[in-house]
């Protein structure tokens, strides 16, 4: 049993790590289009995103960028383990920046306290976003990854409306909100790349989110409702509640990763706030397999790439930055596509398993008669074949060989 | 009243059918998957790549012919890329959204090694006439809304009428078949993953086709991203007309002239253009959650089992194995 779990162990992480090398490979053939040598590319991408020197760290960029973007895919794995397929991440930051940067400016608070109000009006508002699909699923049985497309292009538009109207800078020449007071602003140990209290507010989230989903009951229901919602219900569960609670708390996450880029980084809402950071978060959590520390490491991941791509390969090299994003959108597709073929992977691994069990019962039981019975069918089900052949009473020789 | 009719100039009537023109056609495309019982996200990609590839093969010397067929083309291959995708039971939506941001960042990344580093690829060509029909231009109003647009605009709502009609004869009904239950389709001896792979294909191409027409119609420009979520606007608007062809071209026409009403708003008028942008997005609100009422109410009437609430139901139909 114990080599059974360690193969499974090795398969669920080989597979993944394949399908990150199949696109760094492709990613190779690109660079070499552009008539770079595709190592020295990749040795400059590395240097540069954890490079520190005392003038500029380049790490800490990368953790400064990170930290909302861990925000946002620690929402998505929420929304999505309650099984319900929201894409709405990209709204509730979008609105949850926004709701944290009026409050930051418009209403006067002691420090510490405002910092918190902030991120609180962020998490609301990015809550109040996230529900909205839930509802819909729920009570209305609409398609829920659909409602929050809409939403997305919804708060685009209110956000940029807001942004350009009634929240905008009074004589400022472009649009953007007046900018947050230095009470509701995050502490910040590195002034030249803005690392603070940020980054560690995120992974403290991380921690909060992990012990949510694996140590407590809500997660506990919200999982169930996701992974076997007929279980759930059966053994009373509210499941409705479980998944409207999820879509809340996920939206909250994202609504505070907008929040942190805005008092920790910005300091305002510019229009086109919304630059990717909620969608960049879905895919993270993709990336991370929907795991909590997963979608935290896809998120660093992902921040170390972009930012590599820039101050490495554009700034450097002369290799346009997209490189970097085109090989994490490689790598989403190569995940995707690996999904299933790991399940046939693993079907044709069991089918295996269970043919040696029947040699080896077989081998042990000395009355075997001569195989009069018919071969099992073609069963992918390893178990079921073996209870035939075991009910038969006799090895199928077809399979003895295995 | 002479306010009013100034309002709706010439000029807002043309920008209207203009804008709808990527839309209509991004609409069939997703329309047509949703039928074939595929939701299909990654009709921005497609775009994007039809208006990358149609730029593409027009600075290369081709004729404006040779651009549009080089970007169906090239959409058809990533349709083609679900339809395999599919058949292997991969999660689509999860396939859609690298696709997405492949196409959007490969496409920024292949023009700038291979044009220079500028954000904005403009090639010196020459984009498609417009083609002015001789005697209903001179009709005041209609001669404005029927004449005087690229074939790319008659061709998508051209299109939108025979896709309306491809659902009266055999092959339609049975994609509809497929669409509604996919189980019962191959159980009828239809041949649902080739309808599948084909649906996928052509809205490919024809997605492809409406990203051509940004920039070998309209602009003859590539930047990044330049759909500008028009791939995304226009699955909103198939949802719109609950993916009912004859319904296609009305909510395209809301979407796009939404748009240029608000333009036209913006440049005559104080009055902030957010109000009639969000109209199509809250319209197609209201309609998923009727359709989706009426959908489950329908369900309780017939006495079926009542569909687990909150429960894990990816919105994918998993049709991928059916008949196969």
């Amino acid at each position: 049993m114990k080599d059974f779990d360690v193969a499974r162990l090795v398969q669920r992480v080989a597979v993944p790590v394949l399908a990150v090398i199949f696109a760094l490979i492709v990613g190779g053939f690109l660079v070499a289009a552009s008539g770079y040598p595709p190592a020295d590319a990749s040795f400059t991408v590395m240097q540069s995103a954890f490079s520190c020197s005392p003038a500029y760290c380049n790490f800490a960029t990368v953790l400064t960028t990170a930290a909302p973007l861990i925000l946002t895919t620690l929402g998505a794995i929420l929304v999505l383990s309650a099984g319900l397929f929201s894409i709405g991440q990209e709204g509730q930051y979008g609105l949850g920046g926004l709701a944290a940067v009026v409050v930051g400016y418009a209403i006067p608070l002691p420090e510490g306290l405002h910092a918190a109000a902030a991120l609180l009006a962020g998490a609301i508002a990015g809550a109040a976003v996230g529900v909205i699909p839930a509802v819909f699923r729920i009570f209305l049985g609409a398609n829920e990854l659909i409602v929050s497309i809409i939403l997305n292009s919804i708060v685009m538009l209110v956000l940029s409306y807001l942004v350009n109207y009634p929240l905008r800078q009074s004589g400022g020449s472009a649009s953007y909100t007046e900018v947050v007071d230095e009470t509701a602003r995050l502490a910040v140990f590195d002034p030249a790349t803005k690392l603070g209290m940020n980054i560690v507010i995120a992974l403290a989230f991380v921690v909060i989110v992990w012990v949510y989903l694996r140590r407590s009951t809500w997660g506990y229901e919200q999982r169930m409702a996701g992974a076997a919602s007929a279980f759930a219900r059966y053994s009373g569960m509210r499941t409705r509640v479980a998944v409207i609670r999820a879509a809340a708390l996920g939206g909250a996450l994202a609504g505070i990763g907008g929040g942190i880029q805005v008092i920790g980084m910005n300091y305002r809402v510019i229009d086109g706030f919304m630059d990717g950071t909620g969608f960049n978060g879905l895919t993270a959590a993709i990336l991370g397999g929907m795991t909590v520390f997963g979608g935290a490491l896809a998120a660093l991941l992902f921040s170390a790439i972009t930012v590599g791509a820039v101050n490495g390969l554009q700034i450097m090299m002369g290799i346009p930055r997209e490189i970097g994003a085109t090989v994490l959108a490689l790598m989403i597709v190569f995940v995707s596509v690996q999904a299933p073929l790991v399940e046939r992977l693993e079907l044709w691994l069991s089918k295996k398993r269970g043919a040696a069990e029947i040699a080896r019962r077989a081998a042990e039981s000395p009355d075997a008669s001569p195989p009069t019975a018919a071969p099992p069918p073609d069963r992918t089900d390893a178990a079921s074949s073996l209870l035939a052949s075991t009910a038969a009473g006799a090895p199928a020789p077809g399979l003895e060989e295995a | 009243m002479d306010a009013i009719l100034n309002f709706f100039s010439s000029e807002m009537l043309h920008s209207g059918i203009r804008l709808t023109t990527p839309i209509l056609l991004g609409a069939i495309a997703s329309a047509l998957s949703s039928r074939a019982g595929v939701l299909n996200l990654a009709i921005e990609a497609k775009m994007l790549v039809g208006a990358f590839v149609g730029l593409l093969a027009l600075d290369a010397g081709g004729s404006t012919f040779t651009a549009i067929l080089a970007a169906f083309l090239a959409g058809a291959i990533t349709g083609g890329l679900m339809a395999g995708a599919h058949r292997l039971g991969v999660d689509l939506i999860v396939f859609a959204i690298g696709l997405n941001m492949l196409a959007l960042e490969l496409s920024v990344y292949l023009m700038r090694v291979l044009f220079g580093g500028t954000g904005v690829w403009t090639p010196e060509v020459d984009t498609l006439d417009d083609i002015h029909i001789p005697f209903i231009e001179s009709i005041p109003f209609l001669g404005d809304l029927l004449s005087g647009y690229n074939v790319l605009v008659y061709l998508a709502f051209a299109a939108a009428i025979a896709f309306t009609l491809f659902f009266r004869y055999r092959p339609g009904r049975h994609l509809l078949a497929i669409g509604e239950a996919p189980g019962a389709a191959a159980a009828a001896g239809i041949a649902v993953p080739r309808y599948q792979a084909t649906s996928l294909i052509v809205a490919g191409g024809v997605a492809a086709v409406g990203g051509a027409f940004l920039t070998v119609g309209e602009l003859g420009l590539f930047t990044r991203g330049m759909t500008d979520g028009a791939g995304w606007i226009a699955v909103t608007a198939a949802l719109l007309a609950m993916n009912r062809p004859g319904f296609l071209i009305p909510a395209s026409l809301l979407f796009g002239f939404s748009d240029a009403f608000a333009i036209r708003l913006q440049s005559t008028t104080d009055l902030p253009q957010v109000v009639v942008q969000l109209l199509p997005f809250l319209a197609t609100l209201v309609v998923l959650g009727i359709v989706g009422y009426r959908a489950t109410r329908a369900a309780a009437l017939l006495g079926m089992p009542k569909r687990p609430r909150g429960a894990a139901k990816r919105p994918q139909p998993a049709t991928s194995t059916a008949g196969s």
